[in-house]
Parts: structure tokens; sequence; C-alpha cells
């Protein structure tokens, strides 16, 4: 579904990727671990479009999209719910949503995906009028990932949807990834939640300094005598 | 003062304000969604009286005709300005061109004025008008048929555009890259697509008042500064971007020259104008109805 080859990529002057190559299959829920700075949220924003790579390709469903400007992959099917959320604050949960599934034009399908993600989501069915900038932290991580979800995705990128939540949430958010993983939407993951992510994810990559340095089924990872020391602080 | 003279006063202070309005919900449009602080606004305006003026005097269009044409040229003129200045200027920097955008709108202006005296010679182009007679609201108050229809054409033009901003999928995009670019993208949309339509839409409703007017105010080069400034004014009142502010500024801005006018003469307009923008920024610098930031947002 998703496969990246030895991509490099820059902010200016300064190289933050050195040839990262990761795969994800469909219906698989991989997660990209690692300290911060490492360059996860590049990769995401590489594979999204948002940054050019400078070298290596990115193919998602066979096709090269390497380059491409995000908006059009996109709408090949793939959706990145970015740490920052990039809701739009001034719009309603309901025309967040709604902008989510911009560019389908069959209506049934938008009203049983509207659908969809408002059961997902009860807190955000009862809120729906409400302006996106007057949600609570959790509320917003919720529309956020609901937007992301409205259009049907073929993958679902997520950045670090955990960071600023309170442990009840962050379970609720973790939940909720799972009952799409069981739904079979495909899903890479980064998170800092290093514990968390190996245990529930089949197969992580760990990115240090722009770099792949580990790789594996979460369960091994979880013995594995640097990660024990780097992440899981035993 | 009674009541005739009250409901005049009124009648004229609405028309005024209706095609205020107009030009100031074009320049909020450009501010809010594209973030360019556009001084070339008022050219736009004077592309569509000349367009009028060609449309209706030389080639004998209809006046509706000759305003719908001027509409659509300066739809066409705009779209034509954003690929080919803003659009590459957008690609080719690192993204800190926005900061000088008010320049290089300030050099279009120059361009724009310059070529209209070029091709056209300095002379005004003017009709006398475009229908004749008034209606007679009451005894006593009576509005000429060119500023009733130019009074109709901004109402529904507002309108018009109101709806497409809050209705349409359209709509919801512009307001999208208005309040964040890379949602949008996230989302989607074709960012270049709507800074291109949103440009065109502003310069057409710029073109729509330049018509509409043109037998008050005829056509000549630099006749974009007066409709240019009075926009800013209304925009700066209300606070950058704000979309609906611009509309009820216009309004506001419109009665009170009138009240303004007809109280203490036409020198002590834009005294009074520009007096009450300075009171008004100096306790609210966002506006009267902005909010604390400045980064201009289609607002409900």
């Amino acid at each position: 579904m998703l496969e990246v080859r030895d991509i490099e990529a820059r902010y200016g002057h300064l190289q933050v990727l050195w040839g990262i190559s990761l795969h994800v299959a469909q219906g698989e829920f991989v997660t990209l671990v690692g300290p911060n700075g490492a360059g996860k949220t590049t990769t995401l924003r590489t594979i999204a479009g948002l940054i050019k790579p400078m070298a290596g390709e990115v193919e998602f469903m066979g096709k090269p999209i390497g380059g491409l400007p995000a908006n059009r992959i996109s709408q090949m099917g793939l959706s990145f719910v970015t740490e920052d959320l990039d809701l739009f604050e001034q719009m309603s949960v309901r025309e967040n949503l709604l902008l989510g599934a911009y560019g389908i034009r069959d209506k049934d399908k938008l009203a049983s995906s509207m659908d969809f993600v408002l059961d997902l989501f009860p807190r955000l069915a009862e809120r729906q009028k409400q302006l996106a900038g007057t949600l609570s932290g959790g509320e917003r991580k919720m529309l956020a990932l609901a937007r992301g979800l409205v259009s049907d995705p073929k993958v679902l990128l997520v950045d670090e949807p955990s960071l600023g939540l309170a442990p009840l949430l962050v379970e609720s958010v973790f939940e909720a990834l799972q009952a799409l993983h069981q739904k079979g939407v495909t899903i890479l993951l980064v998170e800092q939640n290093v514990g968390t992510a190996l245990q529930m994810t089949e197969r992580s990559y760990v990115l240090e300094q722009g770099r792949i340095v580990l790789q594996g089924a979460g369960a091994e990872l979880l013995q594995d005598e640097h990660v024990k020391s780097a992440y899981l602080g035993i | 003062m009674d009541l005739t003279g009250l409901l005049a006063l009124a009648v004229t202070g609405l028309v005024r304000g209706g095609l205020y309005a107009l030009m100031a919900l074009g320049l909020a449009l450009v501010f809010g969604v594209m973030n360019i602080a556009h001084f070339a606004h008022g050219e736009i305006y004077a592309i569509g009286a000349y367009a009028a003026y060609f449309a209706y005097a030389v080639f004998g269009f209809s006046p509706i005709l000759a305003i719908v044409a001027a509409g659509i040229t300066s739809f066409v003129a705009g779209m034509l300005i954003e690929k080919g200045l803003f659009y590459p200027l957008r690609k080719g920097s690192k993204g800190d061109w926005l900061m000088n955008s008010f320049l290089v709108t300030v050099g279009l202006s120059f361009v724009l004025k310059n070529g209209a005296q070029a091709i056209w010679g300095a002379q005004f182009r003017g009709i006398s008008q475009y229908w004749e007679d008034s209606i007679r609201i009451l005894p006593g108050v009576s509005l000429a048929y060119d500023r009733a229809i130019a009074f109709v054409i901004s109402i529904a033009a507002i309108v018009i555009f109101w709806l497409i901003l809050r209705r349409t999928e359209f709509g919801r995009a512009m307001r999208a890259v208005s309040q964040n670019e890379t949602g949008a993208l996230l989302v989607g949309i074709d960012l270049d697509r709507i800074q291109s339509i949103t440009f065109a839409l502003s310069s057409m409703l710029a073109g729509l008042a330049g018509a509409a007017m043109l037998s008050i105010l005829p056509a000549y080069p630099s006749m974009g500064m007066t409709p240019n400034n009075k926009s800013w004014f209304v925009v700066m009142l209300v606070g950058l971007g704000n979309v609906g502010g611009s509309i009820v500024g216009g309004f506001m801005v419109g009665i009170l020259e009138t009240v303004t006018y007809y109280f203490l003469g036409g020198g002590w307009q834009d005294v009074v104008s520009l007096s009450v923008l300075i009171l008004i920024l100096l306790f609210k610098p966002s506006g009267l109805f902005g909010t604390t930031e400045v980064k201009g947002r289609l607002e409900r």
C-alpha cells in the first residue's frame, strides 16, 4: 500500500532524513517511534506531500507520489492528521467534517461517512454546531481524526495523537485507532509513547537522528536492550 | 430636519453605503484568503468603468449588458493578474513575499494607471446616464434610476456572494484556505485554484462597482485612487479580512459620509471619516469587529 525507499529530506540547508525506508501493507497498523527531533514528523510530512523529498521514492498503491502536492496525495486517499491538528478554527465541527470530505461527489457516500465518524466520536455528534476553536483539547484531537477519516481514506497517517492529553483521553484515542484497525483501515502512527505504541501495533520502526535503526514486531522490540534502556527506562 | 430630509439622507447614505460595501467586500476577500494587502483595488474598479464605457458608449450595449460585460471583463482581468503576477511570485519565493505583497500591488496600480493613460489618454470617458428619470419614493424624495439600479446591483452582488461563501463547497474551501492553508491542503483543496478564483471574484465585484457608477464617476486613468482609499478605510475600520464586517462597515461609512456632507459640507467628509478611523484604531487597533490577531480570516 505504502512504500518508502531511501528518502532524504531537508529544511533549508539542514538535512533531516538520511535515507528512510519503510513499508505499510494494506490493513496493517504500523508505528514509527523515536526521540524528539529524530525526523518522525518530517517523514510523515514527506510522505503526505507537504515536503518534497530530495532523494528517494514514495509509492502509494503502486504509484509514485514523491514530489506531488499534498492536496493531490490527499485526494488519492491518503489522510494525514498532523500534530498541530490544523483545524479550521472559526468553522463548526460539522463544517470541518464536510471539508474533510472535500471532493466527494457521491451524496450517499458522504452521508454514510459522516454517520460513521459521528458514531465513532459521539462527543463530536453532540457538538456539531460548535466552533472548532472552542473545543477542548481531547475534542479537538477527535475532530482532527474524524476529519481525516470522513474521506474514507486508504491510508491514515497520524502524528503523535496522545500529546498533551490526559491519560484517560489517551486511552480513548488509542481505542479509536484500534477500532479503525479492526475495521480494516491502514494506519501509520507516529507516537512518542513508545511502550504503548509497541504493544498496540504489529510492526514498528525506530527512528533516530534521521535513520531507521531498528524495525520489527512490537513484541520483539519490547525485548530489545536498546529500546528498553533508551525508551522504556528499564 | 423634517422627515423628507431624513429620508433623502437615508436613501443617499444607503446607496453610497451599498457601493462601499461592494468594494470593501472584494478587498477583505483578497486579504482574508490570499493575505495580500491589495492596493490596486481601485484600478480594478477603473477596469470595470472603462469596460462599461466602451461597451455602452462605443459598442452600443444596453446598460445592463454593459455592466455585465464589465463584470466579466474584470473577472477575467483578475484571473490573468493572479496567474501572471501573484502565482509566479508565490511559487518562486520562499514565503516571505507576502510581506512585500502590498508593494507588488502598488506597482500593479502604477502599471494599470499609466497603461490606461498610454492607451486611452487622460481624458474623461463618461456617460450622462444609463437610464432616464428617477423614482419618486415620496414627494420631495426622488432617486435617479442610475443610482437605484447601482444600489440593486450592489445588494444583489453582495447577497449572491455571501450565499456562495456560506452555502457552497467552494465558499467553504475559500474560508478554509483563509483559516489554515495546511489544513486546506490536507483535505485536498487546490490552493492555487482557490487563490485565482478568489482574486477573480474580488476583481469582478470591484468592476461591477465601477461599471454601475459610470454615470456618476466617469472613467479616467487615475480614477481608482478614491475607490481604493475608501475601500481600505472601510476594511481598516472593521478589521482586516473580516468579510461580514466589511459589508456592515461599508454601509456605516456610506451613511457617516452622507450625514457629514449634509451637515458640514463636502470638504469635511474625509476629515470626519478619517478622524473617526483614527479614534477607533487608537482604542481598538484590530478594528471594530476585529479579533486580536491581525491576520485576516473569513469570519462569521
